[in-house]
């Protein structure tokens, strides 16, 4: 990808933040807003827009890595359960009705639910890192952990928490504060330190199986760092906005249609498309007139689903 | 230096199978289908760990070295590497440096094999969309990448079209020559037996002959593992064997 490319791409991230920022229920610009523009700008919008930036950042890589990692380009964060994992644990917490001590217990609950996703499928997995075997095991996982959580709203003690809790899984930034910017930032910070610190293994991955055998890596250690830094990754975005699908699949295929392969900048620039994509859904939930505001995950899978009927077609035709 | 296979044996896949080599020999291990050449081939180069036996390079037990070693020590072409990401020829053989402990630039030696291998017209081509025989010079080309002492091919002339069967025999007969010990799994025995100082052949896991070329390719030896007998053709250029089914194979 030239530097032009890049370069027209920040500037589209710019605008889309900016856009987002200045697109409110009640019209337009700041003005609107009357006296209290600074309060709802910073204590509201800007968090908001931020939140579903770095919620796209952070599934956009997690969807790259992954399709880099399993050599499958129909990979995303759900299939390795940690998001449904992740889930089921702040689900389970919020049925449980216990009071937690703290404003950061949940989110690390949370995290803890995706880490013991991600150790399930490893002992279900065998230790094997290799395609097929830990994709059908991501697939056990999160379908035991999704009927877990619909047991847990099927037994929901009240109409009102089990509508609470449908649309908190329905993905959504909005209402939310920079208490949640504050836990994706370090997330998204430490992941990438992880993912930079094995991105030669990560680029070896353009090589096959037998050949990526003999180039001296110490594969195990490799692979369950790098799906540490994506569980970490995908675990931040579910506590923190819900589970919404998708943007880990689509943002690395429109990076693929600018006509980047390299796995490294793949993976970067499916960070900065995922963020795009997201910051620009959720100016559409926004501003869309609806008695209950629509669902960031809702109009994400909207989106994303004909474009995996999309793919599939493609490589069934190709 | 020298490579030592010690009664070498991974389960019934491979049992006792014992040769040496020494620098400056291309080595070819050769059997039917489901011989064990590439078995031995990844045993002998630590992928697989022997269940019995060892293999040693300069006096160092193979299965025993880091991963990392043995990148250092051999270069490994597998037998059917395929191509699946969009990513150009160029970009493949710069990742293929990973790992190396380089004497030179890494671009220079990129260039290095890109021009042993004649692969300069596809650098800037997705890999993916060269043909079978393209696709194998270039595998061939980052297999090569690092320079290592010991080169470790599994079929190399496979999908290659006659001019590129020959070159690839002659440039690793002239690499071995320059100083590296090199084994190759082979289906073609007349190639075999032209370029190769010193033939391994295998049957059912088990070893059959090794040595030269003349000594291993006995009549017997080839109804015995081949199932054929072979009428031989030899003129200055080389030898080249003419097959013919035996009509009881043992």
């Amino acid at each position: 990808m030239g530097r032009l490319t890049l370069a027209v791409l920040v500037l589209i991230t710019i605008a889309v933040m900016a856009l987002h920022t200045l697109l409110g229920s009640t019209g337009w610009g700041m003005a609107v807003l009357g006296d209290n523009a600074a309060m709802i700008f910073y204590e509201l919008r800007l968090p908001r827009m931020l939140l579903a930036l770095l919620n796209g950042i952070a599934l956009g890589v997690a969807g790259a890595v992954l399709q880099v990692l399993f050599r499958n380009p129909l990979a995303e964060p759900g299939i390795t359960g940690v998001a449904s994992g992740s889930a089921l644990a702040v689900v389970l917490v919020l049925y449980s009705g216990l009071v937690l001590p703290s404003l950061w217990a949940l989110p690390a609950i949370g995290m803890l639910g995706g880490l013991l996703s991600l150790i399930a499928l490893w002992l279900i997995a065998g230790g094997n890192t290799s395609g097929f075997r830990l994709i059908l095991a991501g697939v056990a996982v999160a379908s035991l952990a999704g009927a877990l959580v619909a047991l847990v709203l099927n037994l929901a003690p009240n109409p009102f928490a089990y509508l609470e809790w449908s649309l908190w899984l329905l993905g959504s930034v909005a209402n939310r504060g920079w208490e949640q910017v504050i836990l994706m930032l370090p997330s998204i910070v430490l992941a990438g330190a992880v993912l930079y610190w094995q991105r030669n293994y990560i680029d070896a991955h353009i090589f096959d199986v037998a050949t990526l055998a003999t180039l001296g890596f110490r594969q195990r250690f490799a692979t369950w760092w790098v799906l540490l830094a994506v569980t970490l990754l995908i675990s931040a975005s579910v506590v923190t906005a819900g589970v919404i699908g998708f943007i880990g699949l689509l943002a690395p295929h429109a990076v693929r249609l600018l006509g980047e392969h390299r796995p490294i900048p793949l993976i970067a620039l499916s960070g900065l498309c995922g963020g795009v994509l997201l910051v620009l859904i959720d100016a559409v939930v926004k501003t869309i007139p609806t008695t209950v505001e629509l669902q960031l995950g809702v109009v994400a899978a909207f989106l994303g689903a004909p474009w995996l009927i999309y793919l599939l077609a493609k490589q069934r035709f190709a | 230096m020298s490579l030592v296979c010690e009664e070498l044996s991974f389960g019934a896949r491979l049992q006792q199978v014992s040769f040496s080599a020494a620098t400056g020999q291309l080595v070819g291990i050769i059997g039917a289908n489901g011989a064990g050449k590439t078995t031995l081939l990844q045993a002998l180069t630590g992928q697989l760990e022997p269940t019995a036996g060892r293999a040693t390079f300069a006096n160092a037990t193979i299965a025993q070295l880091a991963s990392l070693e043995q990148r250092r020590l051999i270069g490994f072409l597998p037998q059917n590497p395929t191509a699946h990401s969009d990513i150009t020829v160029a970009h493949f053989l710069r990742s293929g440096l990973v790992n190396l402990s380089l004497r030179q630039s890494p671009s220079a030696e990129v260039k290095r094999v890109v021009a042993l291998l004649k692969i300069h017209d596809y650098l800037s081509r997705p890999l993916t969309q060269l043909s079978g025989g393209e696709q194998r010079r270039v595998q061939l080309a980052r297999a090569l990448l690092g320079d290592q002492p010991w080169l470790a091919c599994d079929e190399p002339t496979a999908s290659l079209d006659l001019h590129y069967q020959l070159h690839v025999m002659q440039l690793l007969k002239s690499l071995a020559q320059q100083g590296k010990i090199i084994t190759v799994a082979l289906h073609d025995l007349s190639l075999a037996a032209r370029f190769c100082d010193q033939l391994v052949l295998l049957h059912k896991g088990r070893l059959v002959a090794a040595g030269e070329p003349a000594a291993v390719l006995t009549d017997e030896n080839l109804a015995n593992a081949f199932g054929i007998s072979a009428r031989w053709l030899c003129t200055e250029q080389g030898v080249a064997l003419l097959p013919s089914l035996l009509k009881q194979p043992s």
